[in-house]
């Protein structure tokens, strides 16, 4: 099977470059016929790079140790569920899990598209072609997941040694989020190549029109609510399995999830700048560029061993191909853009400094100033070292104290913005729209302040946090109201309404709410609290509200792992609470040990129970109590913004009458020509925010 | 209209009162009290174990080298040390890079100046943007749209359409649209 893995990669291999090959003479010639072949060369990629992922999984789930990649993380007694897990828990397998989900995206946007934009899909094509064709070279000839233990006999002969077991799979990474936290941030980090390849296609095809645009847009949405979506699921891991009571460390790992992140976010508004104004084309590809290319510089800081992480892999000569590939490129980029930079000529005009423009060009700026400041804090200890031949660190008080600001400026935006007009809001309508929001906020923080909300970032943080809230129920209602008096629908109805005739605003809003509830859990961090205690059978710890009394504590043996597990009652306010059981593993496979925390949660605090080891001095065990407020919301808002994304893809429900009325008299030229107003209100990608 | 407008408003203010309540009454009642010597200096800290954490929250179970630093910043507590000295030893033993951020002199500040002088630069860089594009727009109100003409009734259309937009809109978005 390893073979019959090896030779449907090197085949994937050889399809790519077909598709590069054939795609490329195709633009040149305008061959219809050979860019139907090169188009189904990369749609063979797919299927191809499937038979060699299936291959790997099933050596694992056969338990095949003559395999190297299988031995090193996988075990007899590991579970089925993890064994599959197992598959991206390497260098190698995570490679050609990141192969896997650019064919599955590069499948779909050429079978989607098939047909459509003859100018542009074949250079969309060639692009996928090539990204996916330097990770193919990583799969198939640099780090193969398929290396097989061999030695050589007395006859000189080379034969597969199996070994009796393998080393197992990571401890940390035997946790079910575990199982869909790497596929979901993949998928993330991997579908910013689409946008990108739209992005670099346009420009070196010179597409005309906007239509390139529209679709890159919803590409970015899609990956973009992955990347969310994975980078929260890894926080909640982070937060239930490491036990140290956070969610997020700062670790080069996180921050390099977090860069892409904040510059696709940043595009995710522009691009509704050159939608509705024909503005700022020259700097959306290069936030597309830039998305991309961080997306490939976060894996190359973390496979290099330039930066330490503890969820990096062991320094390795990939590192030089990734920093090749980010060069090259760059280089491409930067080819492109100056060969055709008369073709991203902006109509830049501004009617007024207080309006919705400025304000996306400020949450640009503040976007990507907190992606430069994480970039910054996490090269600085080589940087330090390079120039001072000393390295500075650069932990997490550096980071939120940085972030922490440029994070509230950010969120002051996010309310701010959508009460704007485009071209110009009066002063008049300024004091309208931001009076109660703002009055609200602060008289939130009035009634916060004597009640102990002491912290001044988190008191900021809650003013702020009502501020948005407002502004944006008051979007919903005003709406709402308007459906509501002409239609007679009960408001609640009207609401989805108006969210339907719009998704895409109304689902952006949605994204904000949730945007807004996870910072108000963060908040909360300022105020965490925590206590360790040796704790023998029948002792007890108080914490807040919290009483805890150690009732038992046992050893559990399970199929791959023994465990210590203590039984705790948990009291509040001296009322029976409920029961938790913090527990501690070791895998003897590889000799390493894992916690499994115990959390009671609720919308106000977590209380959040580590079995921390053995007291060496006495034998008894070590309980860490942690009470982290609000932690909960994070996790909901994080929901809430992948539902919102989710709204935001979906499409109008109902057409405008104008845009209708223009189809149905084939005036389709006359309405081209209309004024801009108009038209902008009514195109079906809903671009009337 | 007005009775349901109020209707709403209470409803959401009711809402995010209680939010508010429930946020409160989570961070409000849990001020730390006097926050443990240890735990303040170990947080300006690093764990020396490689896991790139600050010391009294390094992730690695049952970690070998953090209980030995934590044991040894509590052997310096006991021994009522002052502050300073004790980072001091600590960096002394382990080098700069023990210390959990940059320090505010030297090298060290460029990490703590060099984001805010890329915000600010950023600033002022849209600040000159903004004016720049201010002064190409033209007095574009009123302009007549260039191309062929549309029908009176698909115009009439078109305005009823934005007039119903607007009203979703903001008030006064209509005027400033106009």
């Amino acid at each position: 099977m390893d073979l019959f893995g090896s030779f449907a990669l090197l085949l994937a291999f050889a399809c790519a470059v077909y598709a590069i090959v054939a795609g490329i003479i195709a633009i040149r010639t305008r061959n219809p016929l050979l860019q139907k072949s090169a188009r189904h060369a990369g749609i063979a990629v797919c299927l191809l790079v499937m038979i060699g992922t299936a291959s790997l999984l099933y050596l694992f789930l056969t338990d095949d140790f003559s395999v190297s990649y299988v031995a090193g993380h996988s075990n007899r007694d590991l579970e089925s569920f993890f064994k599959v897990a197992a598959l991206w828990a390497g260098q190698e397998g995570s490679l050609l899990f990141w192969s896997l989900i650019l064919s599955i995206y590069t499948f779909f946007v050429l079978f989607t598209n098939r047909g459509k934009h003859p100018e542009l899909m074949p250079y969309v094509g060639v692009i996928l072609a090539s990204v996916q064709t330097f990770f193919l070279t990583l799969n198939v000839f640099v780090v193969s997941p398929f290396q097989v233990f061999g030695a050589s006999g007395a006859d000189g002969v080379m034969r597969l040694v199996a070994q009796a077991d393998g080393r197992g799979l990571n401890p940390l990474l035997q946790y079910p989020e575990m199982v869909a936290h790497p596929p979901t941030l993949y998928t993330g980090y991997v579908g910013f190549a689409v946008p990108f390849a739209f992005a670099l296609a346009a420009l070196l095809g010179r597409y005309p029109g906007e239509k390139w645009i529209h679709i890159t847009r919803k590409w970015t949405m899609i990956a973009w609510c992955f990347q969310s979506a994975g980078i929260l699921m890894g926080a909640h891991w982070a937060y239930a399995v490491l036990g140290w009571g956070g969610y997020w460390a700062w670790d080069p790992v996180e921050n390099a999830s977090l860069m892409p992140w904040l510059t696709g976010t940043a595009f995710l508004h522009s691009v509704m700048m050159q939608e509705k104004r024909g503005m700022l084309k020259v700097w959306n590809v290069w936030l597309v560029f830039t998305t991309f290319l961080l997306c490939i510089l976060g894996t190359f800081l973390t496979r290099s061993g330039v930066v330490s992480s503890v969820h990096a892999f062991a320094q390795s000569s990939i590192g030089a191909w990734f920093l090749g590939f980010i060069l090259l490129t760059l280089a491409v980029c930067l080819w492109a853009f100056f060969k055709n930079r008369d073709y991203l000529k902006s109509d830049n005009q501004l009617d007024s400094m207080v309006s919705r423009e400025s304000s996306f060009l400020f949450n640009n700026l503040i976007l990507l100033a907190a992606c430069f400041a994480v970039l910054w804090g996490t090269l600085f200890p080589v940087i330090s070292e390079a120039i001072q031949g000393s390295k500075i660190s650069v932990g997490p008080p550096f980071f939120n104290k940085v972030n922490i600001p440029i994070g509230l400026f950010l969120l002051f935006l996010t309310g701010v913005g959508p009460l704007l007009a485009w071209r110009r809001t009066s002063l008049d309508s300024l004091k309208r729209n931001f009076g109660w929001p703002l009055a609200g906020g602060l008289v939130a923080g009035a009634i916060a302040w004597p009640l102990g909300f002491r912290d001044f970032f988190a008191l900021i943080c809650l003013i702020l946090s009502i501020f948005v809230l407002l502004t944006i129920f008051g979007e919903f209602l005003r709406g709402a109201m308007v459906i509501s008096a002409r239609s007679g629908m009960n408001i609640f109805s009207s609401v989805g309404q108006l969210t339907m005739r719009n998704t895409r605003r109304y689902g952006g809003y949605v994204v904000h709410i949730g945007m807004v509830l996870v910072f108000i859990g963060i908040s909360g961090a300022a105020f965490n609290q925590d206590k360790q205690m040796e704790m023998g059978p029948g002792s007890q710890m108080s914490l807040g509200a919290y009483t805890m009394n150690l009732q038992a504590f046992e050893p559990r043996p399970a199929k791959n792992y023994t465990s210590e597990r203590a039984t705790i009652e948990v009291l509040r306010n001296g009322q029976p609470l409920v029961t938790l059981f913090p527990e501690k593993r070791f895998f003897p496979s590889n000799e390493m040990s894992g916690t499994m925390v115990a959390i009671y949660s609720t919308l106000k605090e977590d209380l959040y129970l580590v079995y921390a080891g053995r007291s060496p001095e006495n034998n008894q065990p070590i309980i860490h109590a942690y009470l982290n407020p609000l932690v909960k919301w994070i996790w909901l808002g994080g929901l809430i913004v992948v539902l919102g994304t989710g709204l935001a893809l979906l499409p109008n429900r109902q057409p405008v009458l104008a845009f209708k009325g223009a189809a149905e008299s084939t005036q389709a030229s006359a309405a081209a020509a209309a004024p801009q107003s108009v038209l902008t209100r009514s195109g079906s990608h809903g671009s009337a925010d | 209209m007005a009775r349901r407008t109020k209707r709403a408003f209470v409803s959401y203010a009711l809402l995010l009162s209680a939010a508010l309540v429930l946020f409160v009454s989570a961070v409000g009642a849990q001020i730390p009290g006097q926050s443990e010597k240890a735990k303040k200096i170990g947080k300006r800290l690093m764990c020396m174990c490689g896991c790139n954490q600050v010391l009294v929250e390094c992730n690695h179970v049952g970690c070998s080298v953090s209980t030995a630093m934590l044991k040894e910043l509590d052997a310096r507590l006991a021994r009522n040390e002052p502050e300073d000295l004790m980072l001091q030893s600590f960096v002394q033993q382990y080098g700069e890079k023990v210390m959990a951020q940059p320090p505010m002199k030297d090298f060290g500040l460029v990490a703590w100046v060099t984001p805010f002088a890329v915000l600010l630069i950023g600033f002022c860089l849209i600040g000159v943007v903004l004016l720049r594009w201010r002064r190409q727009s033209p007095a574009i109100a009123g302009m007549p749209g260039a191309g062929p003409e549309i029908s009176s009734e698909m115009l009439a259309r078109a305005r009823r359409e934005m007039d119903f937009e607007d009203e979703l809109d903001s008030p006064d978005s209509k005027s400033e649209r106009d």
